[in-house]
């Protein structure tokens, strides 16, 4: 038994020194997603000097083609780029954030950084590929962050263990991600697709146009049978039932711990940029559910020196929530983004033009 | 509890460190408690479907055992019989069978009121049935003492390697096995690590990469055209015989470190040459326990052969019905029943042939007729399990009209990406070269161990970053628990 106890040891260590120096310098990046970002954004890092950055109501929202020119037309120059990453949620952000930073992109000045309502907030969406991806990370820092927030939210221990359970497992069995290998040679692939493209183009409903996007496989049946469910009436009712109430709910939300938990995030975030010469802009997404309200209040509340544009309104921005201009409660059909990056630029532009 | 799970990462370690540790007479107590544990994880109290089945064909066996005739034996096996079949009647055919009549019901135009159960399907309970009711069948027949320790019975019933997809075992062969003490042997713990590792390359790396491009197909039929439908046919062969094979190595791998032999279930079924050959090769404890069980009482060939050819279909037909509850996998049985007939019925005229144009005429070409048989076999099976992936005869007619269509500029990689699909042919090469391998030599891993230590532990390292790296870590079930 001591011989077989030596060599597994042996083996495992080996196995696990193999798998950091792949981790590490080989593969260094476990998301496909991002690391296509990732990589198009290195390409290009010499021209950007605005990022959209957030989840996927960024991604989905706002056209940085159009930005461009309607900044332009106003004698602002701008080179945007999208980094919006469908279910990025905190603290995954701050982690891809400080990526982008050390990429040291010379021209970047303002970064729009939306305020991120997407929490693991129930055990379920811990369960969900996408959300699970941040504790891929395998970073202590951040897993520790993710650990403080659960620790915030879950009341019962039953909820912690599935929770440790679904950390441990993604640390140990997404160790390197499935996807570590799939970035290295798909990057490339999507680059040059890209390039003879000029952007890829696909799944026009939902992102027709947007540079720089690339669809995620995966995300393509969940939009199609989200649209789906949201052409039902019943969907439609209960959209207009749920922002009949957001204002008020807005006006109501409490404070809770995890929206201070996230609230330390942003204000790292904000400091880290600030220190790099890098504007924030604040935005609040035109999402059905204002769980995201208590997060903007704190934030609010700690006087940090960003301009929030808040676009989560039905009374201010009847369009926006408009059943017609909708893919789903949370997301803006692909017309009704036209009309989101519109109404950004010009809010933009008003605090260009205050200063 | 799945094999690929964080959860079995947890418990084999534990299981086997403690199972070494306590005395021998402890240890079927925790192996009873470890699979009753194992079975738990599912659901709890499906566990009482378990431990139902072993009290009744315990004692159906220990009466049995009282009696010295066939015939007064009978009633109690009619009792077993009864028992485990109409709990699996019940759990996994009673929605099938109502909603047939219903179906037939509505085409007359006839009121039909009986309600649809909502109950969820017991893991394994195909399984655990047939492995129950061959013991009380030998026991019936004398072939088998019945057994008297109740825990060791128990163990026989639900010993957690095998519990949820087979091998199906014999009493004759385990029985004895539990009554063994068997202490830490190291090469035997390490050649079942292997087998182990074996399985779990061919469930992550081959079986569940390929499942996200086969449900992309079936689960759009209607817009998928072409050249997709027929990679996805052939995908899902490769990805049933990965996944169900990659179950039994895991399982077999495990009970091995144990020092519990189980029977070989797989044995390179692609290299079949006939589809009778591919059956001996294929899911080889079931199709030996309806060969013992159903095709031999039945008559099996020594009958007039029009009655053969009926013993045929009635086998495939059952085992069609075994896999599931569904149409398709009627006809996945019914189609096997007529492959079956038909090589039964063409045997000697093919092999005639075959011996003109080849055999006698050009020895030398053995090879290409090896090959076409080979290609043949496996294409039967591939339109078999084309049916028997569907969800419904409905999708399944789509898609046979829909691979018959080939559209310009289609998509060939469908919910995957490039990489996917190089690492799924290169890692199903792999596979195939290690079934040659075990074909030619017998065991792969006999043939790794004549490698020098340097080229072991290089194709250990190998095989464990493969797994890590390009393994799919969702956690996808194994495509036999559903039965």
């Amino acid at each position: 038994m001591q011989k077989f106890a030596l060599k597994l040891s042996l083996y495992l260590t080996g196995l696990i020194l193999l798998l950091f120096f792949f981790r590490a310098f080989v593969f260094p990046y476990p998301d496909k997603v991002i690391s296509r970002k990732f990589s198009m954004l290195s390409l290009e890092k010499q021209h950007i000097n605005t990022l959209f950055f957030g989840p996927s109501t960024i991604e989905m929202h706002y056209d940085p083609l159009l930005y461009d020119s309607l900044l332009s037309a106003e004698g602002k120059s701008s080179t945007s780029f999208n980094f919006g990453i469908s279910a990025m949620v905190t603290p995954e952000n701050q982690y891809v954030l400080e990526k982008i930073l050390s990429l040291d992109l010379p021209r970047l000045k303002f970064l729009l950084l939306e305020v991120n309502g997407l929490r693991t907030v129930d055990v379920e969406a811990l369960k969900e590929t996408e959300t699970v991806r941040e504790i891929e990370m395998t970073d202590v820092k951040r897993a520790l962050q993710r650990a403080r927030l659960l620790n915030l939210h879950f009341e019962s221990t039953a909820d912690r263990w599935e929770a440790v359970k679904t950390i441990l497992s993604s640390m140990i069995t997404r160790f390197s991600g499935y996807g570590a290998i799939d970035n290295y040679v798909y990057v490339s692939l999507a680059n040059q697709r890209s390039r003879k493209n000029n952007f890829r183009i696909e799944n026009g409903y939902m992102v027709r146009g947007f540079k720089y996007y690339e669809v995620n496989p995966d995300s393509v049946p969940r939009y199609k049978k989200l649209q789906k469910y949201f052409t039902q009436p019943a969907s439609q009712k209960a959209y207009l039932q749920q922002i009949k109430e957001l204002d008020l709910q807005r006006e109501q939300a409490a404070i809770t711990p995890v929206d201070k938990s996230i609230a330390d995030i942003y204000e790292e975030m904000i400091r880290q940029c600030n220190s790099k010469g890098i504007r924030v802009i604040l935005i609040v997404s035109s999402v059905a559910n204002g769980k995201v309200s208590g997060l903007v209040k704190e934030l609010q509340q700690r006087k940090l020196s960003v301009d929030i544009i808040d676009f989560m309104s039905p009374e201010k921005y009847p369009e926006f929530y408009d059943v017609r201009n909708r893919a789903d409660g949370n997301h803006l059909s692909y017309p009704a983004a036209e009309l989101a990056t519109r109404e950004l630029a010009k809010e933009v532009l008003k605090i260009l033009n205050r200063d | 509890m799945l094999f690929n799970s964080l959860h079995f990462l947890i418990f084999f370690p534990i299981v086997i460190g403690l199972y070494f540790s306590l005395p021998y007479r402890y240890r079927w107590g925790f192996l009873l408690a470890a699979s009753y544990y194992f079975y738990a994880c599912w659901e709890v109290s499906y566990l009482l479907l378990i431990i139902f089945s072993t009290i009744v064909d315990y004692w159906a066996a220990l009466q049995m055992g009282k009696k010295d005739s066939r015939k007064k034996r009978r009633p109690f096996l009619v009792l077993s019989l009864g028992a485990n079949l109409g709990l699996l009647l019940f759990f996994k055919y009673f929605n099938f069978f109502n909603d047939s009549l219903r179906f037939v019901f509505q085409e007359f135009n006839l009121f039909y009121d009986v309600p649809a159960l909502d109950l969820l399907l017991p893991v394994g309970i195909s399984f655990y049935t047939f492995q129950t009711l061959a013991y009380t069948i030998d026991v019936y027949r004398g072939i088998q003492h019945p057994e008297k320790h109740i825990g060791k019975f128990a163990l026989y019933v639900s010993f957690f390697p095998q519990l949820v997809a087979g091998p199906i075992e014999r009493s004759t062969r385990m029985l004895p096995q539990y009554r063994k003490n068997y202490d830490f042997d190291y090469d035997r713990v390490v050649d079942g690590l292997k087998q182990m590792a074996w399985g779990f390359f061919k469930k992550l790396v081959i079986a569940d990469r390929l499942d996200v491009y086969v449900s992309e197909v079936y689960s759009h039929p209607d817009i998928t055209f072409g050249w997709p439908v027929i990679i996805a046919a052939y995908m899902f062969t490769i990805q049933v015989y990965c996944d169900f094979s990659a179950y039994s190595d895991i399982g077999i791998g495990a009970a091995r470190v144990m020092g519990y032999d189980l029977m070989r279930n797989f044995r390179q079924p692609f290299f079949g040459k006939s589809m009778a050959e591919f059956w001996q090769r294929w899911h080889i404890s079931l199709t030996t326990w309806f060969k013992d069980y159903l095709y031999i009482p039945l008559g099996g060939n020594r009958v007039s052969k029009k009655r053969w050819i009926s013993n045929l279909f009635i086998v495939f037909l059952v085992s069609g019905l075994w896999h599931g509850a569904a149409w398709t996998f009627v006809i996945f049985g019914f189609l096997h029943g007529m492959y079956l007939s038909i090589g039964a019925l063409t045997m000697t005229f093919r092999n005639k042939l075959w011996q003109q144009l080849i055999d006698r005429t050009h020895p030398k070409l053995a090879i290409l007729r090896d090959g076409v048989k080979l290609f043949g076999t496996f294409h039967l099976f591939m339109v078999s399990l084309f049916i028997f992936r569907a969800p419904s005869l409905d999708v399944t007619i789509t898609l046979l009209k829909n691979a018959l269509i080939f559209r310009p500029n289609t998509d060939l990689i469908i919910g995957f990406t490039e990489l996917d699909m190089l690492i799924a042919i290169l890692a199903t090469c792999f596979l195939f070269y290690g079934d040659w391998v075990e074909e030619c030599k017998g065991s792969m891993r006999k043939a790794l161990t004549e490698r020098s230590t340097a080229v072991r532990w290089v194709f250990y390292f190998a095989m464990g970053l493969t797994i890590v790296l390009t393994g799919h870590f969702s956690e996808r079930e194994f495509i036999y628990f559903q039965f």
